[in-house]
């Protein structure tokens, strides 16, 4: 019988991959927004324009009493989007040198965690929040580790200025 | 050089700003950003410190259910971060939120599947009613409604009073008393009520968006043991008991309302 094809392997095809780290991620971030979340946020406006508000209300009430912890129902959703850009982006630049793929990679947790940082500092509007933050760093050290520095050409890394 | 990982990740970028966007609010009417009065919030941060003096941690979730939300998000929100305890009566006030908000927002998804939806193509509104909202004109009627617009934004709150019955009233205003609370609605003027009749029926209503004041109203009946409603005509007036039917429906409506606006995040100030 075939063996299941561990999704953080190197040998694991980039299209597997991509299913694992990042449409999973995106589904599951997107279901608890649908299903548990206000729906005075623009992707209702988006379903009601795709007709699928019809299908929305009985699931929503499906499910309404599933009690979600606020972390769960605010910070996850988040994170899981940090995770599938640093994922999405990984696995694009993966095996190039640090240097041609630090911008992309790094694009999505920047804007993430500096959003946080700069609410912190009272230059945007909003609330910093500890579990938004520290999830977002997790959220994005994960798949770097996993699916781009494992693999990241040792010669091209600039910790190291000349092989040894 | 621009090479084609250069493209493909661009096109993710917009893709994953696309998906940000749906999780931002959607339009609003009206909607203005107000900036704060440094006097108000010394007023608040007074309050907010009286209250964290006043209350403590392990009595939050004691607190009446009707002021614990105002009473946690004040003091959340102006409390000083580097009073001893504060911290800790922040996280205990979150957790205490969080958890009233989830249960209303149970009770009230199941109140919004309860409700009949209509959709009028011309106003371009949908329409949440209580199934037990009256279908025809000529009859006694206590209820509120939800409007929602297609151009997105929250929804509103509209109550309908009428009076049915074989003579004329001519209402001028309407009065509740709820549990010893009284109320006046005041549609300000003869004209603002509207009149109809047929079959030996006559029947007056107002039908009009909810103000704070009537707000206050709804919730204090929907809680209530006993409502009446007085008719106040021209010259004659009229008492009628509200139904528990119509305060049930009433609070169903109210669940929807507030599930229909969705949760509120629960401020995380440090």
């Amino acid at each position: 019988l075939p063996q299941a094809s561990n999704p953080t392997h190197p040998g694991t095809t980039r299209r597997a991959a991509f299913a694992w780290h990042v449409v999973l991620p995106i589904a599951v971030g997107s279901a608890v927004y649908l299903l548990w979340r206000s729906p005075r946020l623009l992707v209702f406006r988006w379903m009601e324009a795709a007709s699928l508000d019809g299908v929305l209300a009985p699931a929503r009430a499906a499910v309404a009493g599933v009690r979600l912890p606020g972390w769960l129902l605010f910070s996850l959703p988040d994170a899981l989007w940090v995770y599938a850009f640093v994922a999405c982006m990984a696995l694009i630049w993966r095996g190039r040198p640090v240097r041609q793929a630090a911008f992309w990679i790094a694009l999505g947790p920047a804007l993430s965690l500096g959003s946080e940082l700069a609410q912190l500092a009272g230059m945007v509007p909003g609330t910093f929040d500890r579990a938004d933050f520290w999830l977002s760093v997790l959220a994005s050290a994960i798949p770097l580790h996993l699916l781009y520095l494992r693999e990241c050409p040792r010669h091209a890394t600039p910790f190291r200025s000349s092989p040894s | 050089m621009p090479t084609p990982r250069h493209a493909l990740s661009l096109l993710a970028v917009v893709a994953f700003a696309a998906l940000a966007a749906g999780s931002a609010d959607g339009p609003k009417n009206g909607g203005t950003t107000q900036a704060v009065d440094p006097a108000q919030k010394q007023v608040h941060e007074t309050w907010a410190a009286e209250t964290f003096n006043r209350v403590k941690k392990d009595g939050i979730k004691d607190l009446p259910e009707a002021q614990r939300d105002s009473v946690i998000m004040l003091v959340l929100q102006y409390g000083k971060d580097g009073a001893p305890g504060m911290a800790e009566w922040k996280t205990e006030g979150r957790r205490v939120l969080q958890a009233d908000q989830a249960r209303r927002a149970q009770a009230g998804q199941r109140a919004v599947a309860q409700l009949k939806k209509e959709h009028d193509e011309f106003q371009h509104v949908t329409w949440y009613k209580d199934r037990s909202f009256p279908e025809y004109a000529n009859s006694n009627a206590f209820q509120a409604y939800i409007g929602k617009s297609d151009q997105g934004g929250d929804p509103y709150l509209r109550m309908l009073l009428r009076y049915s019955g074989d003579d004329w009233l001519f209402v001028q205003t309407f009065e509740v008393l709820a549990d010893g609370q009284q109320f006046t609605v005041d549609p300000g003027g003869h004209f603002k009520v509207e009149r109809d009749n047929g079959e030996g029926d006559v029947w007056e209503w107002y039908d009009a968006n909810v103000t704070d004041a009537d707000m206050r109203m709804l919730r204090a009946v929907a809680a209530s043991n006993t409502a009446k409603l007085r008719y106040n005509g021209q010259q004659y007036r009229q008492d009628r008991t509200i139904t528990s039917s119509e305060k049930a429906a009433l609070r169903r409506v109210l669940s929807a309302y507030e599930a229909l606006q969705g949760p509120q995040r629960v401020a995380s100030a440090q």
